[in-house]
Parts: structure tokens; sequence; C-alpha cells
């Protein structure tokens, strides 16, 4: 596991210097949805819990940015840790209410949040240009740069893994893990799921507010569909499509997804038609996600969350 | 009373999708695309002459059933046992795969018919002229709503399956052939969408990226009214619905917020749904 | 990687056999098309494309551009900015154009702008209509088709001429909707001072239920309502006013793109009758040869009756077609040069005369506006007792220099 680790590592740091302009776009893209996916598993692994709502925290993340740039001239990289804790925020909020909840009802509850959030930067004209979006953010320094922004987006998602490794081996993580399993043995035995969810939730949705400024970072604009359920859908679909149940699963199922949309783009409009396709025979065919493909030991699915 | 003639469209869109979940758990993302098909069915049949249109509406509606029962046979059951994210992620896949398929067949144009032969006129109720097709539409509805309502609660059948949403296993072990009843309600779920999506046509126009819309807004319905709900379903629609109405008048900023913020309270105070009961504890 | 095989292995010999000459040993010059190709706006970009096919057939059977063939690579925005950006970038990137064309909504007209200076490739827009758009003074973005203040303006000039008084609105709640009307009253109340607004109605874009703010209309009794609803949505307007009775009490006055054939086309015998509609082009307006050269080869490709979208492209392309050579060069600084010079670069289009404004890129033409009126050589309703706008009304100051 370490060599391998370690392998893909330089792979990965070197790997900039061997692609063309355009491929250095389609691999900042893939790091991003990484992020945003391996931040989502920390919930969804942990918990079984299926949000449909971080794509407000992605967003909101993402708006900070965009309106403390473009209003308050900030520099791009000084709204960082205001990104965060917007995310975090927000993710506190949806959080708080939602993981009372589950199964379909939480999934409807962060969608119903999230999509609050998306009618009021839709119609907010003053404050969020509306469906004109906030464009024009171009980020100077390192960020600006495509090279530069690979390698902040690698950082991230060495780091978001990071955390994420320390939070499953730790007792929270086996606590959290437990509840998941079997609810009603984790509270006989006194354990208390209400905190332990709504901390992995906020966790969570901060982290993956750091892949909504990066994404502003690499698009120049914010726009409400940062918010819009679809961003979660494609998410849920990143994640699913790698394996949740394997460590680095989510950030391999970005990349296949990134780069299958990228080729099959290039041939034809009907995008949607093949991903639907690829989505149909992952799901019937090998439902641990394209990661089961490349192993020959099949990991159990993630066990339905018991009401 | 306007808001009574969306409630109707809403109501034919969102109680397939409620029925489905009752029965057999599955959260239907691809349900929008059901209506859009219905409609695109519809508008296929008699050419875009609203002449045909009570002539062709059985056709549709049938053509519905098929495609829920094929849907059912080929796709769903292979992930009725599976976790939701599973059924969740086929759905969605459908979706996509629908709405690409329907620009194929279809093209990609407006589609959208005349009012149907009887409902020509406008009626004038209190001096304001009000399409006549309205009052045809609530009713339309109002019969959809009475005829399932007695199917389910009057039949044999019905009580079938009201019987598998409570214990899937104790059916099987009566004898009841319980994968031929899945196949029904998820046809029966599908044909009412189609229905709906058909009896709209002459309202509004159809055209691809109606689907996605449309399945949140059936969301909607279904979380506030009740998810498995009939009633509840028919209470959500005419909720959401005056409430757009409304809405839409007095504070049209906030009208679409209002309505996800109405959701999310319903989710936090009574999961279950306004008219829902509360799920049965599975172990 | 197929796409390069076939490009190689299979166009190119085809190519050397059909022509037979050095254009072929020269690569082509590349256009990416970004137009809306899925979602409820799918039917503009299918026009859109076919008018821009068609010029660059046009332009390729009369031997091409500075001895080299165009090539038109269509790709899909999906009217999504996210997407259309990736996508832009995959055009600039990857498949190496030298032009970016289309755009059918202003977000994502305003999304895509700025990749021009970063990657210093030239934008010409030839539908979405946002004013912002030309007011950003982007030296590299070019927009060939009227922006909706123009439109707006151009409906009040008309306007003001008519014996309405009672005013009121409807139109979908975005950006587009409010500038629309701002725009239109202001410049009405300047020209007739006693015109009086009864009413506004904003429903959402995508609305599917208009009947709350139709019954509204009818009971505020304007005499004529300004719209600037469009595509599906409205067509849905008319089928559920229709219903009400609407037309029979009060006059629509169309702006500026409602009698585009993606919207009167579905209506077919339901549009109503003798409502005042306007559109960018109609073709059935100009009785010039280059209209009826275009009218008959777009039927003649496309089996269908040029829209205006699809006379837009068409335009836009061949506009972009004599910039370049005028510039003799491709590169942006050349182009935007061949755009300005001489005050500014006119074409003949089939819809008449367009002319670029130097300073802020934007073409200036005329407006049609007609009242409806059946037909019974065409499946949809046309235009009759017909009024030109003149370029000259519809032209407003800019800060750019």
């Amino acid at each position: 596991m370490r060599t391998k680790l370690a392998v893909a590592a330089v792979v990965l740091a070197v790997f900039p210097w061997f692609l063309h302009d355009y491929g250095l776009q389609v691999a900042i893209q893939a790091l991003v949805l990484g992020v945003f996916a391996m931040s989502f598993n920390l919930l969804f692994r942990n918990t079984g819990l299926l949000s449909f709502g971080h794509a407000a925290c992605f967003g909101a993340a993402g708006y900070t940015t965009a309106l403390l740039v473009s209003k308050l001239r900030w520099s791009f990289a000084a709204t960082l840790p205001l990104a965060l804790v917007a995310a975090a925020l927000v993710a506190l909020v949806i959080g708080f209410f939602s993981v009372r909840l589950t199964k379909i009802y939480f999934t409807m509850l962060t969608l119903a949040f999230s999509q609050m959030l998306w009618a009021v930067a839709h119609k907010w004209y003053g404050f969020t240009g509306g469906d004109n979006g906030i464009t024009g953010l171009l980020p100077p320094g390192l960020l600006g740069n495509p090279k530069g922004l690979y390698y902040a987006s690698l950082v991230a998602l060495v780091l978001v893994s990071g955390i994420i490794y320390i939070v499953r081996r730790s007792p929270a993580g086996y606590t959290l893990r437990a509840v998941r399993d079997n609810p009603a043995r984790a509270e006989a035995i006194g354990i208390s799921a209400f905190e332990y969810m709504v901390a992995a939730f906020v966790l969570s949705g901060t982290l993956s507010g750091l892949a909504g400024f990066l994404h502003v970072a690499w698009q120049h604009s914010a726009f409400p569909d940062l918010l819009y359920w679809t961003t979660s859908a494609e998410v849920i679909i990143a994640v699913i499509l790698g394996g949740s149940a394997e460590f680095f699963g989510p950030a391999i199922g970005a990349v296949v997804l990134v780069v299958l949309e990228a080729v099959v783009r290039s041939h034809t409009q009907y995008w949607p038609l093949a991903l639907g396709m690829v989505l149909l025979a992952m799901v019937l065919f090998f439902p641990s996600g394209v990661i089961s493909l490349f192993q020959r030991r099949q990991r159990e699915e993630v066990p339905r969350a018991a009401a | 009373m306007t808001g009574l003639a969306s409630a109707a469209s809403l109501f034919l869109l969102a109680v397939g999708l409620s029925l489905i979940f009752g029965a057999l758990g599955i959260v239907n993302f691809a349900h929008g695309s059901f209506f859009a098909l219905g409609a695109y069915f519809l508008f296929a049949l008699t050419r875009g002459d609203a002449a045909g249109f009570w002539h062709y509406l059985p056709v549709a509606v049938a053509a519905s059933l098929v495609v829920g029962a094929v849907v059912e046979r080929v796709f769903m059951r292979r992930v009725l046992n599976r976790a939701e994210h599973y059924q969740i992620l086929l759905t969605y896949a459908l979706l996509l795969i629908i709405e690409d398929v329907s620009k194929i067949c279809f093209g990609a144009d407006y589609k959208s018919i005349g009012m149907p032969k009887g409902f020509e006129m406008p009626v004038f109720v209190l001096g304001i002229p009000f399409p006549s097709y309205y009052l045809g539409l609530v009713g339309l509805a109002a019969a959809a709503a009475l005829l399932l309502w007695l199917f389910l609660h009057r039949t044999r059948y019905g009580t079938l399956v009201r019987a598998v949403a409570q214990d899937r296993e104790m059916l099987e072990a009566l004898g009841v052939n319980v994968p031929l009843l899945f196949t029904v309600i998820f046809a029966l779920g599908i044909g009412l969408a189609g229905f709906g999506g058909a009896v709209s046509l002459p309202l509004q126009s159809i055209s691809t990226g109606v689907a996605v819309d449309a399945v949140i807004s059936a969301f909607i319905v279904v979380v506030v009214g009740g998810l498995g709900s009939i009633w509840g379903t028919l209470l959500g629609a005419i909720l959401i619905g005056e409430i757009q109405a409304f809405g839409a008048l007095v504070l049209p900023e906030f009208s679409i917020a209002f309505t996800y913020v109405l959701m999310a309270a319903v989710l936090l105070f009574r999961p279950w749904g306004l008219l829902g009961r509360p799920p049965a504890v599975r172990t | 990687m197929t796409r390069t095989f076939t490009r190689y292995f299979g166009l190119m010999p085809l190519l050397v056999a059909l022509t037979g000459s050095a254009m072929a040993q020269q690569p082509p010059i590349k256009i990416g098309a970004l137009n809306v190709l899925s979602g409820s706006f799918a039917a503009y970009g299918k026009s859109g494309r076919q008018g821009a096919q068609l010029a660059i057939d046009d332009i390729n059977a009369s031997g091409g551009l500075l001895g080299r063939k165009l090539e038109l690579i269509q790709v899909d925005s999906q009217a999504k900015p996210d997407v259309a950006v990736q996508e832009a970038r995959r055009l600039i990137l990857n498949e190496k154009v030298n032009f970016l064309i289309g755009i059918d909504s202003s977000s994502v007209s305003l999304a895509v702008a700025p990749l021009t200076k970063e990657y210093k490739i030239p934008l010409v827009v030839m539908h979405a209509a946002t004013p912002a758009l030309t007011e950003q003074c982007n030296p590299y973005v070019f927009r060939t088709s009227n922006n909706a203040r123009m439109d707006a303006y151009a409906a009040a000039d008309l306007a003001a001429k008519l014996p309405y008084k009672r005013w009121a609105n409807i139109g979908p709640d975005y950006e587009f909707g409010h500038s629309s009307w701002n725009d239109f009253i202001a410049r009405l109340k300047e020209k007739k001072p006693d015109v009086e607004v009864v009413g506004e109605q904003w429903p959402k874009g995508g609305e599917s239920n208009y009947t709350p703010y139709i019954t509204a209309l009818v009971q505020q009794r304007p005499e004529a309502v300004f719209s600037v609803l469009w595509a599906g949505d409205l067509v849905t307007f008319v089928r559920q006013a229709n219903a009400f009775g609407f037309f029979k009490q009060i006059k629509l006055f169309e702006d500026p793109v409602g009698a585009a054939l993606e919207s009167i086309g579905p209506m077919g015998k339901e549009a109503p009758i003798g409502e005042l509609f306007s559109t960018r082009y109609w073709f059935l307006q100009s009785q010039s040869p280059v209209n009826k050269k275009f009218v008959e080869a777009y039927h003649k490709k496309w089996n269908e009756w040029p829209s205006y979208n699809a006379e837009e492209h068409y335009a836009g392309v061949q506009m972009l077609a004599a910039a370049v050579k005028k510039a003799k060069a491709l590169d942006a600084d050349a182009i935007k040069k061949a755009f300005e010079a001489d005050g500014g670069l006119t074409y003949e289009a089939p819809e008449g005369k367009k002319w670029m404004r130097p300073a802020d890129h934007q073409v200036f033409e005329a407006l049609v506006w007609g009242y409806t009126t059946p037909s019974n050589d065409y499946p949809f309703v046309v235009l009759k007792d017909i009024t030109m706008v003149p370029e000259k009304d519809t032209v407003y100051p800019t800060k750019c220099k």
C-alpha cells in the first residue's frame, strides 16, 4: 500500500509536465471534483447518510470567494478562510436539522435546504447577480496559473485525504460506523449519535467548501448552478462510480467521470445518454464501482442505514 | 381557483411517485421523464392536432403503462433490495437516457397542442373568463384520485398493493405473486405520470429539459403530503398549487424559495408528511 | 482518438479527392460554435447551428477564406455557464479553434467572454442579448445580433405611435425580462408622457402555469401588454391566454423575438391573430436577392424555413468571414482592427444592413414588427402590415472607446 501511494504521489507530482494545455485543464477539474467527492464520502461512508445538499456547501464557499473578490476587492487567496467558514456554517445548519432524519427523509431535507440557497442566489440580483452570475474573477499569482492551480488542488486532495484517514481511524470514526450499522445497539450502549453525525456533516461540508473555492479559482466565475441539485447529483455519481467503500474510490470515480466526459463530449452531443448508459451498467453489473474492476476481492456494499 | 388547475396537474405528476415509493420503497428520479414521455406520446399520435386528443389519450396512457412495465421488469427489479443510492442512481440514469432518446426521437422543438374538443371556449366565473379545460383537468384529476382510492381500498388486488408496502415477506409466504404485483404497481405509477403529462399538454409546451424541473416539483408535493399517501399527495398538490398561484402574485421573489421552506418545515416536524403515516419499524 | 483517426485517414483523402487543389493541404480555419443543443432551448441551438453550417458551406463552395477551408465544430453549452466555459476551453486548447461563435443565453455569454482575453481568441455572439456583454468593452468580444436594450428601444418607438395609454408587462423573472421592460417603459414615457403603467407580472423562466398572471392582467384592464416571454414560455403563455379569451380584450405587444419560428411553429393554428409581434428577422420580409437566395438555400438544405436565429448565425458567420478577409489574418488583434476600421464593418445580410459600432462591438440593425395573420401557405401565422424600425432608432450611447 505504501509503495503504491508513493508511486501515485510521484506520478501525480510530475504529471503536469507531460500534459498539453487542455489535458491540464481536465486534470484540474478532476482533482477539484476529487476533493469534493472525497469530502462527500466522509459523511456517506461513515454514516450511510446520502446527502443531496452538498451543493449548498460547495456553492456557499464558491459564492463567498466570488463576492469578496468582486465586491470588496479582496485578494483571491485571502478569501479561503471565510469561504470555508461559510461552508461550515451552511453545513452546521443543514446538518443540525437533517441528521435527525434517516434514509430518504434525510436526503429530501438536505435537498430542500440546498434548493433554498439556490433560489436565493438565483433571485437576489442586487447581491449575487442572479442567473448572470459573477464573472471575471481571474485569480492572480499561483492560483491563476494552470500548473499552480493543479498543484494547489493536488495539495488540497492530499490534505483532505489525510484528514479523512485520521477521522476514519479515530474513535469518532468507529463510533459513527457503529451507529451506521446498528443505531439501536449504539444507543443501547450509551452512544449519542447526534453530535458525532453533526460533526461529520460539518467537516464533510467544510472540506466540500474547499472544492468550491478551487472550482471558482478554476472557472473564474460563480453561477447559481453551483448550488443546484444537479451539482449534488454529480458528486454522488463520482463517489458511487469510483466505489464508496474504498478509501480513494471517490477520487478515482471523479477522475473517471471527468475524463470520460471530456472524451465523449469531443465526439458527440449525447453525453447525458452516454453517462446514463455507464451508470446503468455500473448499477447492474459492477456495483462496487470501477475500482472493483482492478481488484480480485469484492468489497461489500455500504449497508442500508436502518430506519 | 387557478391554483386548483395547477394542483390537478401536480397531483397527476406526483401521485405515481408516491404510489411507487409507498409500495416499492423506490425513489424514482425519472418520474418527471415519464410525465414528459406521456406528453410526447400524445403529441406524436395526434401529430399536434387537438382533434385527435380524446381519441388518442387512452393510447398514450397505454403506451406509458407498457413502458412502466418494461422498465420495472428490466431494471427496477434488480435494485429492489439494494441500498437506496443504487435506486437513485439507476433512476437518475434513466432520466438522462430518456432525455436524450426523446430528443433523438421527437426532436428538440416545443410540443404543444390546442384545447381538446368540448373545451375550446372559456367559461365566465364572476365575470372573469376562466378556461373551461381547467375545470376538465380538475375533473380528470379528481376522477383519477377517486378511481385509485377505490382500487386500493375496495378491490382485493388493491389490498395486496397496500399490504406489500407493509410486509413483503408475509405476502410471499401467503403465495401472492409479488414480482407481478411490483410490475403492476410500477406500471400503474408510470401510467399515471404519462396520463398527467398527456392531459397537461394543451396547457403547457413540452420540450427536453422539462423532466429535471418536474421531478423536483413532484418531490416537493409528495414530501409535503406524505410519501406513499394518496390523499396526502392530493393535499400536497393543492397546497403547492395554491402557494405558487398566490405567491406568484404577492411575493414573486420568494415563491420558489417558499415551496422549499415548506418542504423543509414539513420534513422537520412531520417527516412522514402531513397525511402520511410514520414508517413501520423494520428490523 | 477515433475522431483524429477519421479526420486524418478518412476525411483527408476525401478532401484531396474532392478539391484536388492546394487548398486541401492547408489546415482548415476552425470555428467553434457554442449552442444550446439540449434542454428547454434546444430548438434555438438547432436553428443557429443550421444557419452557421449553411454559411460555412457557402464560403467553402466559393473557395474558402484566405485560401483555406472553414471547419465548424459544434458543441452543446446546455445553456449552463459552467459547462460552456469547460467546452470553450476544450475548443480553444484541444481543438485549437481560431474563433468562438454562437451562444444562446446571456449568462453563458458573460461566462465565456473573459476567456477571449485569457487566450486571445475572438468571440462572435449571435444570439445572447444582455446589454451587459457589450458594455464590458471587451476588445475581442463582438455581437452581430441585437441586444435587449436596442430591441426595447425599437419597441418603444413603435409603441409611441400607437393609441394605447394603459400598459402592463408580463416578462420572465430574470435579468433579460426586467431590463427589457425598464428600458422599454422609460423610453416610452419619454416619448409619450401620458402613458400609464397598470401592472407588472413576473412569472419565473420556464413557468408552466401562467393562469394567475393572466387573471391578474385581465383584472388590471390594460389596453396593451408588453412582453418579452420567449421560447417555450411564450408558447405556453399564448395557449393559456387563449383559453381565457385574453386576446379579445388586450393587445399583446411581443418583443423582441415573438415571431420566432421556434415559437410560432409550435403554436400552429392556435397563435393569436392581429397581435403585434416582433422579430430580429422575418424570412418573408426582405425582397432582396440576398434574402431570396438565403431562404431558398436554407429550405433546400434543412427542409425548414429559416428562423431569426438561423439567419443571425448565417449572417454572423458571413460577417466574421468579411472581417477575416479584410484582416488577411486570423489573430485576435487583426480581427479587432478589421471589425473597427472605416467606421465599423458593415455587411449586407439577408435581413438588411448590419453595422458594427467600433467602440463597443455592437451591431445595429433594423427590427421587424408586424401583425400576426393566418396563412394558407405556411403551417403557422405570418406577419402582415410590417413596420421596420430602422437601426438609427435603436442606437444608444456607449461608454466604451
